[in-house]
């Protein structure tokens, strides 16, 4: 009989369960020259099969007949909608009138432009560090849109509440929540003031911040430094620590800022390095090419440098900047190999590097099958796995397009290599190893 | 080097070109069915591949299908001299993939350090006047090994019962078995040089 036959036939039976102890060795003992069947019979003892229908053996012709739709379907869908709709409106409407609070602050601030000339000097070091803040929290405020304006009526109701005496114009809609909070804030800081307003109850430490740092000295306003205060209840220790850094700021100590970096890692020739490693200097921060040596790393702290490095290139350190570029350059190897039991005494990485280093002396004929079927390709990466008694596991490659032969051909180049004991007497490590042929 | 007579090519080279007709006509004619008929006879196969990376026989029922599809794609576009090799390649690679997607390693269980070499051999199917020699070569082997081998070959018993009977996992018999055959191989051939 054919093999594949008796084969597919002998483990359907094992599917089942109905396998005789006799066909069973049989399929072992074809097993021990046959990876592929020996990962098929270690998957089936391993694992047990759930569904046990012998039809998913088959390829089913016709299984993309369309079925008729039940009749409800349309009308779901249809009612689906609608909720769907009656929710974006409600939505539009919060949002409307999230904007529509905005729209009178931004009334009042062009009224008292005058009185805000006088504090804007003071403040230019807070107005320069805040910008960037601003910028990206007016993006979101449209976003946020619904939240804020809730938010914002929170504080402002709050802060009506203890300056109730000098509220006198607040008569319609919208203009009932003003207070005259709002009006003291956007009087002296326009854009700030608007930002912060909004930010108010999540970032308690900018409003009050601002109050100590507008009212300190004219101390003119206590109605308002204590509807402030109120505001912050519960929240004073936030507002301290908070406070302290950004004193810390003034001062001329850089404020930790973080981000994303991106990049890319190339070599000499200006062709990108895959998988090549990237890491913070002082972080543990981490990142791996991908198939264009492009990068991106989280970094906590802009002032710090990152490393590049990748096997077979000497490792390279640049400090941040928004785009970074790494061109790594070819390590100088060393063939002379060193005594085995220096091995076992090495770290895991020095181990690997050893390994590599192992095989570059071991490869020494041409890779002809890869070098005819593969123009375009000079290099392979490949991730080898070495067992403890120095045998090859298994090996995955992680360049792409290479034709079968050639992975045939450099696997069984491999294996040889372990069957001669190359890595004899090691230990079982997992590396990354470049041919280049 | 010719002590153990040839056992049965696992492929007949007959069907092995009966495939490749079959791909050659899939490409001509993009009829899905040829696949089928292709893809049908290595199921089971595929299957068990499946459930060993993948531990899982839902995920391994979802594979079975999905590797399908591939080949179906690849077929048309990559240049196939070898179609079960092949698939066992592309099947490997889509349950590494699988794997990959989920951030999950591959966890191996038993470390088999499995012989596929060229000089495929079984201690049953030895000439009877290498026969001598190879009872001397057996008796030289590690108790276990010995044990194991005979069992195996000898008495035709299963992994599973071999396991049972002597109270291993599955995997270690198929490991001490093929480091008997590694063994065995090469006192074989010591043998031939004194």
């Amino acid at each position: 009989m054919d093999q594949n036959k008796k084969h597919k036939i002998l483990l359907q039976k094992l599917h089942d369960g109905t396998i005789t102890e006799s066909d069973l060795w049989s399929l072992e003992r074809d097993s021990l020259d046959d990876p592929f069947l020996a990962d098929a019979i270690e998957g089936y003892y391993n694992n047990d099969v759930k569904n046990k229908d012998r039809r998913k053996f088959a390829i089913t012709k016709g299984t993309t007949k369309v079925k008729k739709l039940p009749w409800y379907r349309p009308m779901a869908v249809a009612a689906s909608l609608v909720i769907l709709i009656g929710f974006t409106f409600l939505m539009n409407r919060d949002n409307n009138m999230a904007l529509q609070t905005q729209d009178v602050i931004a009334a009042e601030q062009s009224e008292s432009s005058s009185a805000y000339n006088e504090v804007r000097e003071a403040e230019d070091v807070l107005i320069q560090e805040e910008d960037e803040v601003i910028i990206a929290e007016n993006e979101t405020i449209s976003s946020e849109g619904k939240n804020q304006s809730h938010e914002s009526k929170k504080i402002i109701r709050s802060a009506k509440k203890q300056s109730s005496t000098q509220s006198q114009d607040n008569t319609n809609s919208t203009k009932n929540f003003l207070p005259e909070v709002a009006e003291d804030v956007s009087r002296y800081k326009t854009p700030q003031a608007k930002s912060k307003l909004n930010k108010a109850p999540t970032e308690p430490m900018m409003a009050s911040d601002m109050a100590q740092d507008i009212y300190s000295d004219k101390s003119k306003s206590k109605n308002w430094t204590s509807s402030e205060m109120d505001i912050n209840e519960g929240s004073d220790d936030i507002v301290v620590r908070e406070n302290n850094e950004r004193i810390n700021a003034i001062d001329g100590i850089p404020l930790r800022q973080s981000g994303i970096i991106k990049g890319r890692v190339l070599d000499e020739q200006g062709a990108p390095i895959i998988a090549a490693e990237l890491q913070t200097v002082s972080s543990d921060s981490k990142a791996i090419t991908d198939s264009s040596g492009a990068f991106v790393i989280a970094v906590s702290d802009m002032n710090e440098s990152i490393t590049a490095k990748s096997l077979g290139y000497a490792p390279s350190t640049m400090s941040i900047e928004p785009e970074l570029s790494f061109e790594l350059k070819k390590a100088e190897q060393n063939f002379s190999e060193p005594p085995l039991l220096l091995v076992e005494t090495m770290d895991d990485d020095e181990r690997k590097r050893e390994y590599a280093r192992v095989l570059d002396n071991y490869i020494t004929t041409p890779i002809l099958i890869c070098q005819r079927t593969n123009n375009d390709i000079s290099k392979v990466r490949m991730r080898i796995e070495i067992s403890e008694t120095g045998y090859l596991i298994n090996l995955d490659y992680v360049t792409d397009g290479l034709s079968l032969d050639c992975q045939t051909e450099i696997e069984n180049l491999i294996r040889q290599a372990s069957f001669e004991n190359i890595f004899k007497g090691r230990k079982s490590t997992t590396f990354l190893y470049i041919l280049r042929f | 080097m010719n002590f153990f007579s040839e056992i049965s090519i696992l492929l007949d080279s007959e069907e092995q070109i009966r495939e490749l007709e079959l791909i050659a006509k899939y490409k001509k004619s993009q009829n899905t069915s040829i696949v089928g008929q292709l893809y049908e006879g290595y199921m089971p196969l595929i299957y068990g591949v499946c459930l060993k990376y993948l531990r899982d026989s839902h995920e391994a029922d979802d594979a079975l299908m999905s590797i399908y599809e591939v080949i179906t794609r690849k077929l048309l576009t990559n240049e196939v001299q070898a179609f079960r090799p092949w698939l066992y390649v592309v099947a490997k690679n889509y349950c590494f993939d699988q794997l990959r997607k989920k951030n999950r390693a591959y966890q191996r269980k038993s470390e088999a350090e499995i012989m596929y070499s060229e000089q495929v051999y079984h201690p049953d199917t030895v000439q009877d006047d290498k026969q001598v020699r190879l009872r001397q070569c057996i008796e030289k082997l590690k108790d276990d090994q010995k044990l194991i081998i005979h069992a195996f070959y000898f008495d035709k018993l299963s992994y599973k019962k071999i396991a049972e009977t002597h109270q291993i996992e599955w995997g270690k018999v198929r490991n001490l078995i093929q480091n008997g055959r590694r063994m065995l191989r090469n006192c074989m051939e010591n043998y031939e040089v004194k």
